[in-house]
């Protein structure tokens, strides 16, 4: 029998293998009418391409790699190696694009939620014609994604259920024929209003933004930027290509930005590269206001854009935007103020990309004499105001004189010591008034040791541990430390033991978060010292030396079903969710899986526990973290307790769009 | 009288002069206070500090309105100290105009001051104005203009809407090596309505141009600009435009029209744009000229000579053809029709320590229009070393030895492109003059070079010294550039000599006033080319300004009231303005005197 599959596998090889069909039509789901000229492209899932698919897979973009911007990646990196470029990683990347199958490939697609699919260059995209009608012969049997891009009509892919959502894969098996497929495209919206300040006049080159909040792998809330345009000298603005939805709508400068510079073009400003701001304009500074025209994000109104809808007259009032200073002293470990101290304040902030941006361009004026330090300019808002002990100064070699390899080694050793220097991070929070009497104490970071233990009979394999990632996520609301080698690094120590080292921790309270856990393993148990870190804050002391434990197990259970629309229809796509019950604030229990082409769905590595399911006609990547989405599924729907090693089926029937 | 004290009687006398022949003027203004402009130097103590009030004016062909809600601020100049290019106004004092245009400093140190002037709308390159202990002056009148617009549609031939197409406005321009370019005054992108907006432009003559004129397809250009696009339409496809098109609708940057946009115009444009036009292919063949043979490797680039393909240029010279060792082909798709620059560098194995070492280079121009370009041979020829010897004519200073010399050749006549991609890669050619006078100048690739000698390293300009001969090659490089081909193998001689000549003078206004902080530029008479004998100063609160080590010849001296940075490169320019210069013959150690009337901003 093994024989016949071998020799069956080596005949399909040689002679060509029995191909399929796939089609179907395209219609406005506003209208039901059927669209002409959709690209349709037909996306392989299961296409190998090796380390480059899985580095493309971590970057979680939404984008299109042509065949030529790929040939291009590849001849790059092949003409940096063959420079005699003996850095490993150059030629580490060679390598990675020499697996790419350049030729094989039309296209790749890649996108946050379902990650990469390849367009073969067998089966190139199509585009509908005047009936709607695509259809794609002498496909590779194997598994597919379509996604559909017409102009006007946002862009989806099939069996997609919400905007961010992700479609369906498919299996094509040899002579199959599958040209039923009926796919609605949701008429793309505009919005356009006009923006005053407070005597009247247009106010001109406002930051005008559509945000609406998403949620992160960790459960974590995040302000998610939909669009963006500036208004022009009539106070105008415009944004387009709105997939319908319900946004949020803000104008002006967001918290902790815009202060930092005179003209605001320099970084921080999301708007500088992509949008038109006079050269003769000076750059007001509006406070954030959030439609109709509150201050107050708590009081925004929603704003719904239905497809196909030109919204005009979304009209705002901005007020200037307010600035205040924050004052201080840095003191080292012996109550000393340091010679030289590099001081940075970064914005604590729903929005990921404004986090990151904040840090620059905001100037510190450091007295060493007595160790006070002002930052001006500063908005209201929660920031991380951190301080690093730059020690004496190192004369810098002269550049010109080194070589590549020389240089290299110069910068790894001066970030080293950027490490290990003592430093001081807190959270200042401004509003409506000047901080004063902030005190920095400088002090070094530790390293906390620790260990994984399996509490079962199976282990996950040595390297699957270098795969995990373990974080100490700082205080503040968005916890997020944006300072160079501030973030805890973690550090396998021995895969086969389980080991590992958590370098540049400070003394302060965070949060434990594990990513990336071996698939069929769960998190028991975690302590550091005694102390239970996975239900808990975890609160490092000064010169701490107690480990942190943290118990793998394997008794996981499976669970499986179908699931059905309302009218009881077998449904594909649909987002299934366990939601743990009493234990919300533990990311890594909620498990979710999506239904696929026939309707069937596997949860699988639950930890025992009691669990809500639920399944949604619609519903956002990890939108399932949202405490009012909780509330609604566990009145809706019964507690099951899941027991160890069981593997259940249950059936269910998926909340409609509109009952949210 | 003292000098001052002329002035100041030779203004009332302008003031009332004038308040007779423009009546219809003065009715309008506040001009009792124009009486007033003659400083009320009243007897106070030395230590009292100084008041300035004016008005902001619209400046207009009909009739002068002041400006509301104008920002004026005062920032002090040491003196003697030229104009501050950028300065920083939030570092001076500051008022903004009431609803009658008018603005009041009632408390101000005495000082020479810049007067910086923003509004919405408005621009204007402000004033300066010497407050001595105890003035009082109430009077300033300083003139704004209103900005341009420039709106309209770029649609493709059918009238659909094209989206996420930049559309910008293209300012002929110069860099301070006389190089010219054209720059962008900011791009716009259209909307899903093909809409675009350009608000608030410095009035001025300038081309429109809708797209990107990129050198061919360029598909990690395409990656990014699609990933940018995307942000704009709220992360949904955009259908992409490869095509570009200047004002009226024409691709050939010889046929687009200028748009001369006045102050206060609002302009409406509708641009057709092919999106999708049609493209060709570019084959050529690499051959190294020691050889005879195609290189084992190669790398070429491709640049457009089109002027527009701003932000994208470092992008567009990407390396991006397939080359092929054994036939030295290399292939350039997706070109739209146009002049391009093809760059091939030729990279021999490293050297120890890392660096690339005697690399061969060609830069060939190639002209597509409606086919493929087959059969281009690119001839790449390594770089030369050029040998010469430097002599001193006459005394020198005493610090300036042979050996502090160093000797520059900086490309010209190719595109300013090129120049930078040079540049960025090798560095201007030069070297060190030993102490018997000889020197070597490597790495110097094919091309036409200036010569350049400064005293030490980091200038490019002499100061006090100026080349009074340099021959390469039987040609005199001084009056000609220097031709350097694969084979030369001449001797560069070059004779420098101190003891330039001097010119000291003052700026005036038509009315033989002198004009504080004024912009002097002299420019060589006949060697318009040698953009190092131009000097550029700034004249003194007096008007006063003096000019030093300047090579023997003939010159033209201009005082422009508003130029631009570089400008005085532009020969159209030049030729204008030329009967307003004052033509001074400089011969080694003489000393001209000479006084310039300044050019009104209206009159260039």
């Amino acid at each position: 029998m093994m024989f016949h599959a071998a020799l069956l596998a080596l005949l399909l090889q040689v002679s060509p293998v029995a191909k399929a069909t796939v089609g179907g039509v395209v219609l406005n789901a506003s209208t039901g009418e059927p669209i002409a000229n959709v690209r349709v492209s037909l996306a392989r899932t299961d296409m190998p391409i090796g380390p480059f698919g899985q580095m493309l897979a971590a970057m979680s973009a939404e984008t299109t790699i042509s065949k030529d911007a790929l040939a291009t990646m590849r001849r790059q990196a092949e003409a940096q190696s063959q420079d005699g470029n003996n850095d490993s990683r150059v030629a580490a990347q060679a390598e990675m694009f020499k697996a790419v199958p350049v030729s094989d490939i039309f296209e790749v697609i890649l996108s946050p939620s379902s990650g990469v699919a390849v367009v073969p260059s067998t089966s190139p995209p199509v585009m509908t014609d005047s009936a709607g009608r695509f259809v794609f012969i002498d496909v590779v049997p194997a598994s597919y994604r379509l996604v559909f891009s017409g102009s006007g009509f946002a862009k989806a892919q099939y069996g997609q259920r919400s905007a961010a959502g992700s479609g369906v894969a498919f299996n094509l098996a040899p002579n199959q024929t599958k040209t039923d497929i009926v796919m609605r495209l949701s008429p793309m919206g505009a919005i356009s209003g006009r923006i005053r300040d407070l005597s009247g006049d247009p106010a001109v080159g406002v930051p005008v933004e559509i945000v609406r909040f998403t949620f992160d792998e960790t459960g974590r809330k995040q302000l998610q930027s939909v669009a963006r345009a500036l208004t022009d000298d009539h106070g105008d603005y415009r944004m387009f290509y709105l997939t319908a939805g319900r946004y949020y709508l803000t104008a002006g400068h967001p918290e902790g930005l815009g202060q930092s510079d005179n003209t605001g073009r320099g970084l921080g400003d999301p708007l500088r590269e992509s949008a038109y701001f006079s050269p003769n304009a000076s750059r007001r500074i509006y406070a954030l206001t959030y439609y109709p025209g509150v201050l107050d994000a708590s009081r925004a109104g929603v704003i719904d854009v239905p497809p196909g809808t030109d919204l005009q007259g979304a009209d705002m009032v901005v007020e200037p935007q307010q600035s205040y200073r924050v004052r201080g002293r840095v003191l080292d470990s012996t109550a000393q103020p340091p010679q030289r101290v590099e001081i940075t304040m970064g914005v604590q902030s729903d929005d990921l990309a404004l986090t990151a941006s904040s840090r620059f361009g905001r100037s510190v004026n450091y007295n060493p004499a007595d160790g006070t330090f002002e930052i001006q300019k500063v908005s209201n808002g929660t920031y991380t105001i951190s301080a690093f002990d730059l020690g004496p100064p190192v004369a810098r070699p002269d550049f010109s004189q080194l070589s590549a390899e020389e240089r290299a080694r110069y910068f790894e050793s001066s970030m080293g010591v950027e490490r290990t220097n003592p430093r001081a991070v807190e959270t200042v929070k401004v509003t409506n008034r000047d901080v004063e009497g902030l005190v920095l104490t400088l002090e070094k970071s530790g390293s906390i040791s620790g260990r994984f233990r399996v509490e079962s009979a199976n282990r996950p394999e040595a390297a699957q541990f270098g795969t995990m990632r373990l974080q100490l996520k700082g205080p503040g609301t968005g916890g997020r430390v944006f300072s160079p080698g501030i973030e805890p690094e973690f550090v396998v120590v021995s895969a086969a033991a389980g080991s590992f080292r958590i370098d540049n921790v400070l003394p302060g309270e965070y949060r434990l978060v594990v990513q990336g856990l071996p698939s069929g393993f769960y998190i028991k148990d975690a302590r550091f010292g005694d102390a239970d870190v996975l239900n808990g804050s975890m609160v490092v002391s000064k010169s701490d030396t107690r480990a942190l434990d943290i118990v793998l197990s394997s008794n996981v259970a499976t669970l499986s079903g179908e699931v059905r629309d309302a009218s009881g229809n077998l449904a594909a796509g649909i987002p299934v969710v366990l939601i743990p019950v009493g234990k919300h604030d533990r990311a890594e229990l909620f498990r979710p899986a999506n239904s696929d082409i026939d309707g069937r769905f596997t949860i699988t590595s639950i930890a025992l526990g009691e669990y809500t399911l639920t399944a949604w006609e619609s519903l956002d990547p990890y939108a399932y973290f949202d405490p009012e989405f909780i509330a609604k599924a566990e009145s809706i729907a019964k507690p099951i307790p899941v027991g160890e090693t069981t593997n259940s089926t249950v059936n269910i029937t998926a909340i409609p769009a509109t009952a949210r | 009288m003292t000098h001052e004290k002329a002035i100041n009687c030779a203004v009332i006398w302008f003031v009332l002069f004038s308040s007779v022949t423009s009546v219809k003027l003065l009715s309008l203004l506040p001009f009792v206070a124009l009486v007033l402009l003659a400083r009320q130097n009243l007897a106070q103590p030395q230590t009292s500090r100084a008041t300035l009030e004016g008005t902001i004016i619209r400046l207009t062909a009909s009739l002068p309105q002041p400006i509301p809600k104008v920002r004026v601020t005062l920032i002090r100049r040491l003196e003697g100290a030229p104009r501050p290019a950028n300065s920083d106004s939030s570092s001076g004092l500051s008022a903004t105009t009431n609803n009658y245009g008018k603005f009041a400093f009632p408390n101000v140190e005495p000082g020479f001051y810049d007067v910086k002037v923003q509004a919405e709308g408005y621009i204007g390159p402000g004033s300066s104005v010497e407050l001595e202990s105890g003035d009082v002056i109430k009077d300033m009148s300083i003139e704004m203009k209103p900005v341009a617009n420039v709106s309209g549609r770029v649609l493709d031939l059918e009238a659909q809407p094209l989206v996420n197409v930049p559309v910008q406005l293209l300012k002929s321009s110069y860099d301070r090596n006389g190089q010219h370019s054209y720059e962008s005054a900011g791009i716009a992108m259209t909307n899903d309505r093909g809409e675009f907006r350009l608000y608030w432009v410095t009035p001025g003559r300038y081309y429109l141009l809708a797209g990107r004129p990129t050198a061919g397809f360029n598909p990690m250009e395409a990656l990014i600009s699609a990933s940018f696009g995307r942000r704009s339409a709220a992360g949904n496809d955009v259908p992409p435009v490869l095509g570009y098109a200047f004002y009226p609708g024409v691709t050939d940057f010889a046929d687009a029209k200028v748009l001369d946009l006045q102050p206060g115009s609002d302009l409406h444009v509708d641009l057709p744009l092919k999106p999708s036009p049609r493209t060709f292919t570019i084959r050529a063949k690499v051959i190294d000229s020691r050889t005879g043979k195609p290189p084992a490797r190669a790398s070429a680039s491709i640049r457009t000579e089109t002027p527009g393909d701003d932000s994208s240029a470092a992008l567009s010279s990407i390396p991006r053809n397939i080359y092929s060792t054994t036939t030295g082909q290399v292939e350039f798709q997706g070109i739209l029709p146009g002049n391009y620059m093809i760059n091939v560098v030729v990279d021999d194995p490293v050297q120890p320590g890392g660096v690339l070492n005697s690399q061969a280079i060609a830069t060939i121009p190639v002209t597509v229009s409606s086919a493929d370009v087959e059969g281009l041979v690119l001839s790449v020829a390594p770089p030369l070393t050029i040998t010469g010897r430097l002599r001193i004519e006459g005394e020198l200073p005493s610090h300036s030895k042979l050996d502090a010399f160093q000797v520059r050749l900086l490309p010209v006549g190719v595109s300013s492109a090129v120049l930078q991609y040079a540049q960025m890669r090798f560095y201007t050619p030069d070297g060190f003059v030993n102490a018997d006078g000889t020197f070597r100048v490597e790495n110097v690739f094919p091309g036409d070079y200036r010569v350049y000698v400064s005293l030490g390293p980091a200038r490019l300009q002499y100061e006090g010294i100026f080349i009074k001969f340099a021959r390469y090659e039987a040609t005199d490089v001084l009056m000609n550039p220097m031709h350097v081909e694969a084979n030369s193998s001449g001797q560069l001689d070059i004779s420098v000599t101190a003891g330039g000549g001097k010119i000291t003078g003052t700026v005036i206004d038509a009315r033989s006033q002198a004009v504080a902080g004024a912009s002097v530029v002299l420019v060589p008479e006949r060697l318009r080319f040698r953009t190092d004998l131009y000097q550029i100063l700034t004249a003194n609160e007096k008007g006063a300004f003096s000019i030093q080590d300047i090579a023997p010849g003939d010159y033209r001296l201009f005082s422009w009231e508003s130029i631009e940075e570089n400008d005085w490169f532009d020969p159209d320019l030049l030729a204008r303005s030329e009967s307003k210069g004052v033509l001074v013959h400089v011969t080694e150690l003489s000393t001209e005197n000479t006084s310039v009337r300044i050019i009104p901003a209206g009159a260039q």
